[in-house]
């Protein structure tokens, strides 16, 4: 074999000598040592995993559920809803501190399907119990200004009032009727004044069922203004017994 | 005896039928919607609450926070959640401060010859406030709870049920169609009803009171009481009075007085229809006095030592 001399050798020898010197930082040996036993240590999680059966749901299911989740109006209902619920910003440092939490970043051009480390878990649910804890403290905490929310449920009730209580109820007007035409022509009772005491408890009465009426054409009907009517009833009809006995 | 199984069995079908089929009747499913406020405003001395209600139940508490807590439900239920949403769109609220007060109000809009609402319409107010603020309330139908206050509060009601507990100070109620439990109410107290019962116990300081067409049921802590009521059509009842700690002067027209024997009561008949009834341990100050027309006072039982 032949050996050409190096014609530059001086000249490169002398610029190696001119080069400057870097020192790696304080530390830097003992980070990537604890970084490959890291690795050494993952090495059996990641080849298992690795290792996993991908599983795909058919084609099929997914239409599937797009066809009912389309023919559920409710649930389209309760979607709107959501989509119009105010969005809540958490504090900067919630971000920070579960970003604290969950490991680097992984390189995401690898084809394989996105699959979560063993290892990643319990600092990802971690995060999320924190964002979700952050949350609740945000939304029920007072002292932090107004907020708003909508939220949907089922009560059971009894339905209250049929044709057949209008019926009766009409009944009873007449009977009303028909004891203050009676009283109004009757030659002693006219002027009687526990029966102009009567008639003014009645016209007291009668106003308060129409304060009552109006109330239930605004707010509905409920138990709790059945309860009332059927108070302002009883005592309206013992206003009327009360007038039948002076006859 | 011939057991005929056949008829049985019948009448046990018959009334199982009868059971499940009558519950499913009596029972219908509402879609409840609803829409929920929260607002937390500072309290500062001076600072007044007052709430405008209809419709609404109320409860009322305090804390010890400088702070005044206000969540507000607006619900609507309806068989259908469409025709809920759309009614609940009815149901406004406010909450504003105007210089020291801070006003809450529910209403509903009722626009000019449109439709009324189908739906149970309803709000619900929890509001949570440092003892010492003062509390104005009005509300129309529904319900209120008002508890652990020890400032001024003012409740004006009609078709509201109030459940007052441990309220101190300047009290000022007037109720309308509209019962009051009350316990633990000290102070300076004056009380407006119509068409309304009151039942009211442990109460303490002057408490005046003023009811037509009803029924008062009350009692008292054995020291610090001056009670004035003032009735029409309406029975009262006080129930075990301390002995020795109040005078009674009672009186009523075309009623009755049931005193106990204990007692020792001096009973006058001052008119054909007017009866009074006296009694003065000569210990105390302290004085009830109750006065009623077409409606009956009973003292019950005194209070064991």
């Amino acid at each position: 074999m032949i050996v050409v001399p190096e014609k530059n050798r001086n000249t490169l020898l002398r610029a190696l000598r001119e080069l400057p010197e870097y020192e790696p930082p304080d530390g830097l040996w003992d980070e990537l040592g604890q970084r490959l036993a890291r690795e050494r240590a993952e090495a059996p999680l990641r080849r298992a995993i690795r290792e996993l059966p991908d599983h795909y749901p058919p084609a099929a299911l997914w239409e599937n559920l797009h066809v009912q989740l389309d023919r559920d109006q409710s649930e389209r209902t309760l979607r709107q809803a959501i989509a119009e619920l105010p969005s809540h910003h958490p504090p900067a440092e919630l971000w920070e501190d579960i970003a604290a939490g969950l490991p680097p970043a992984e390189d995401t051009s690898s084809p394989r399907p996105r699959v979560i480390a063993l290892w990643q878990r319990p600092a990802l649910a971690a995060g999320i119990t924190a964002l979700l804890c952050a949350l609740a403290w945000w939304t029920f905490t007072p002292g932090l200004g107004k907020r708003a929310s909508i939220s949907y449920s089922t009560i059971e009730v009894v339905p209250l009032g049929t044709d057949q209580d209008d019926q009766e109820m009409r009944r009873d007007e007449e009977a009303f009727e028909l004891v203050l035409g009676e009283l109004a022509v009757h030659p002693l009772l006219g002027e009687d004044p526990e029966i102009q005491m009567l008639k003014e408890e009645l016209v007291e009465l009668d106003a308060a069922r129409e304060q009552l009426q109006t109330a239930i054409s605004h707010y509905g009907r409920d138990a709790e203004m059945e309860q009332r009517m059927t108070r302002i009833e009883h005592e309206r009809g013992a206003v009327l017994l009360a007038m039948i006995a002076k006859i | 005896m011939v057991v005929n199984y056949q008829s049985i069995f019948q009448h046990c079908a018959a009334a199982f039928l009868l059971f499940w089929g009558g519950g499913l009747i009596a029972q219908e499913t509402l879609q409840v919607v609803t829409q929920n406020y929260q607002e937390s405003i500072p309290f500062g001395l001076g600072t007044e609450v007052s709430i405008e209600g209809e419709k609404a139940d109320v409860y009322l508490s305090s804390w010890d926070r400088n702070q005044v807590a206000v969540y507000l439900d607006l619900s609507s239920a309806h068989q259908d959640r469409r025709v809920a949403e759309q009614d609940l769109e009815r149901m406004q609220h406010t909450m504003i401060q105007e210089g020291s007060k801070i006003i809450v109000r529910n209403y509903i809009s009722k626009p000019e010859g449109g439709e009324r609402p189908e739906s149970m319409l309803k709000a619900k107010y929890t509001i949570i406030l440092p003892a010492n603020c003062p509390v104005n309330l009005s509300n129309f139908f529904g319900s209120a709870d008002v508890r652990d206050l020890q400032n001024a509060v003012v409740i004006n009601s009609e078709f509201c049920q109030l459940d007052l507990l441990n309220l101190r100070g300047q009290i000022s109620i007037s109720t309308r169609f509209g019962d009051i439990n009350g316990r633990q109410i000290a102070g300076n107290v004056q009380i407006f009803s119509n068409r309304s019962n009151i039942n009211l116990s442990e109460i303490q300081g002057v408490v005046n009171i003023k009811s037509r067409y009803g029924r008062i049921e009350l009692d008292a802590q054995p020291e610090n009481l001056d009670l004035a009521i003032d009735a029409v059509r309406t029975d009262i009842v006080f129930n075990e009075p301390p002995v020795g700690y109040y005078s009674f002067l009672l009186r009523t027209q075309n009623g009755e007085i049931i005193t106990p024997k204990e007692m020792n009561f001096q009973v006058r008949q001052l008119s054909a229809d007017t009866q009074e009834a006296l009694y003065n341990p000569g210990t105390t100050e302290s004085e009830v006095k109750i006065h009623t027309t077409f409606g009956n006072i009973v003292i019950g039982p005194p209070l064991s030592n």
